[in-house]
């Protein structure tokens, strides 16, 4: 259930980065034939972050952010486990503060009425909504792994490592 | 409290922090938070969450998944093979013969990718192979391989570069073309090693095995022609200031997909997984950079950086002994950390210092590529010889020792880039625009 939720965010994170692609595609077109599409850059900029924010669950379960485990890597298997569950609760924490503040910083921009500054003004809570719901599902993926740790598992970012020579998905100056 | 306890202290309490395993994009919002709660009565929570969203939608960060997607769609193409087949007819005269195709073709593709990783991957997963069956020195083939793919830190586009430009909020159109002549300096310098290598190791250089004629290499040749158009469409386009950075980037990934589609290589599924794949590397980055904008403000309220930068006033420190003790204290944290947190935790903390010491700050983008380029190769964390490891089963030391000549010859890039600064700076102060 809740790995169809991460895919799910996934999966609509790459939708707005394909979104960011058409987007700016359009407007050099656009430019070609002298129309220009008003907004088009901020747009593009929302797009960006929804689809940065809604990955963040996805990414986690993929182990996909970074993390130092030169040293966590030499410990032995209990004191590895200890590690790893002051990460994740860690992250959970974090995650929570994070999700709390944007939250509060969405509901802000909700009962001021918050126009974006475009010339195609709309209400700021709408990109902002992307943020949030990010932060949140990332809470939710910390929670899970934490579930996973008491019930005596692994965390769910712990898969098989990943074969790089498989994939370039590796970040640009690791 | 004192600037420099403190200082010392937030260090402490991040390197703890990294060092445990956390996150890097979360530690550095910790340490944020943790900075204003001591330094100041602000409210952490509400800066964080308006910070991370001011950031979050930056127009020049677009360019950032583009062009991550665009070197994900080309490695899923056969382009690697093409490069081969391309280079190698034309490399068997020069000392060192088919190494040489490690070397440019790292650089091409370079060009259309912005990351080492996925440039060693591409290009060894063809040359390796490749350079074994014909008896090539594993040591050698191996180093010039790992040596030559940090390229696609430096030449653009390159996704380091944008982090820096995003971050410093520098042109990244201008530190793109900035990085083009240290680039091509690079490659030469590759060469130039590589050269000298088998001149005095002739034995271990297997002869020619290629005999073709003109018409048959420039056939062989005419492979990469789309390629090498949609490299000069896209630096091109940038330079003459005809489209920014993100556009050139929408524009390549239109490009790349064409070529995927036009060599039978584009398919639902490699599709999906290109867009996946960009998907998952973006957000970890773009997290990153929201983190190092919380703690770029967070260091403001500390008064840290202008602590350090007034620091380097008083001491009248020259430019040169700042960036001497720098180059020093980046491959130190190079051993331990990747090139992006070492980009934006610079940025964080010491631009103020940088300044102050009258440093261009496209040039210092340059300059800290290739810093961080020297960390890909050096263990215990070098991404390229993690990947190298991952293609030929090899150990991680063995691999390092391949790689020096190449560290070596970095160290001397770096001591060129800051004797001949116009390297970098030329370029882009003919550019008009961007």
């Amino acid at each position: 259930m809740m790995d169809r939720l991460f895919a799910a965010c996934g999966g609509l994170a790459a939708f707005f980065l394909a979104g960011i692609c058409l987007l700016v595609l359009a407007q050099v077109v656009g430019r070609l034939l002298g129309i220009a599409i008003p907004s088009a850059d901020e747009f593009a900029g929302y797009c960006l972050s929804a689809s940065s924010f809604l990955a963040l669950g996805y990414a986690l379960r993929h182990n996909s952010h970074i993390r130092v485990t030169l040293l966590i890597d030499r410990l032995p298997a209990g004191k590895r486990r200890v590690a790893e569950g002051l990460c994740v609760a860690g992250g959970l924490a974090l995650s929570l503060y994070i999700a709390a503040n944007t939250v509060e910083m969405v509901y802000y921009s909700v009962i001021y009425k918050d126009l974006t500054q475009g010339l195609v003004p709309v209400p700021l809570w709408i990109p902002q909504s992307g943020m949030m719901i990010g932060v949140i599902v990332l809470s939710l993926a910390f929670l899970v792994d934490g579930v996973r740790m008491l019930r005596g598992l692994d965390p769910a970012y712990i898969g098989p490592s990943r074969d790089v020579s498989q994939g370039a998905s590796e970040p640009g100056g690791r | 409290m004192d600037v420099g306890f403190l200082g010392a202290l937030l260090g402490l309490v991040l390197i703890l922090i990294l060092a445990g395993g956390f996150w890097v994009a979360l530690s550095l919002f910790a340490v944020g938070i943790f900075a204003i709660a001591t330094f100041s009565s602000a409210p952490a929570g509400s800066i964080l969450a308006t910070t991370s969203w001011g950031q979050s939608w930056s127009w020049s960060l677009t360019a950032l998944p583009l062009f991550i997607w665009m070197g994900e769609i080309l490695f899923r193409t056969r382009l690697a093979e093409d490069m081969f087949r391309g280079l190698a007819p034309w490399m068997t005269r020069i000392p060192g013969r088919l190494m040489h195709v490690n070397v440019i073709g790292c650089g091409i593709f370079a060009a259309v990718s912005g990351s080492s990783a996925a440039t060693t991957a591409t290009i060894g997963r063809i040359t390796i192979p490749e350079l074994a069956k014909r008896g090539y020195d594993d040591r050698m083939s191996l180093g010039t391989l790992a040596g030559s793919a940090t390229l696609g830190l430096l030449i653009p586009p390159s996704i380091i570069l944008i982090v820096y430009g995003v971050a410093a909020d520098v042109s990244i159109s201008r530190l793109f073309i900035a990085g083009v002549i240290p680039g091509l300096v690079l490659i030469a310098l590759f060469m130039g090693t590589i050269i000298v290598w088998s001149l005095l190791n002739p034995s271990k250089v297997p002869p020619a095995d290629i005999q073709m004629s003109l018409g048959e290499k420039l056939r062989a040749t005419g492979h990469l022609i789309p390629i090498v158009l949609l490299i000069v469409g896209v630096i091109g386009s940038i330079y003459v200031g005809i489209a920014t950075a993100t556009e050139a980037a929408a524009v390549g990934v239109a490009g790349a997909l064409l070529l995927s589609a036009v060599t039978g290589s584009l398919n639902w599924e490699s599709f999906k997984s290109s867009l996946m794949g960009a998907t998952s590397t973006s957000c970890m980055i773009a997290f990153i950079l929201a983190g190092a904008a919380f703690l770029s403000v967070a260091m403001g309220f500390t008064g840290i950086p202008r602590g350090l930068a007034q620091w380097i006033a008083e001491r009248q420190l020259s430019p040169m002994m700042l960036l001497m003790a720098l180059t020093v204290f980046f491959a130190l944290l190079g051993c331990f950390l990747d090139g992006i947190s070492i980009v934006v935790l610079t940025v964080a903390v010491i631009m103020p210092m940088v300044e102050q010491a009258g440093i261009d700050l496209i040039w210092f983008g340059i300059y800290i590529v290739v810093v961080v380029e020297m960390s890909q190769i050096t263990p215990p964390i070098g991404l390229n010889l993690f990947v190298i490891q991952a293609l030929t089963g090899r150990d991680l030391l063995y691999l390092a020792r391949a790689a020096l000549p190449f560290f070596v010859v970095m160290v001397v890039m770096v001591a060129l880039l800051i004797m001949f600064p116009e390297m970098a700076t030329y370029l882009p102060r003919q550019m008009t625009r961007g």
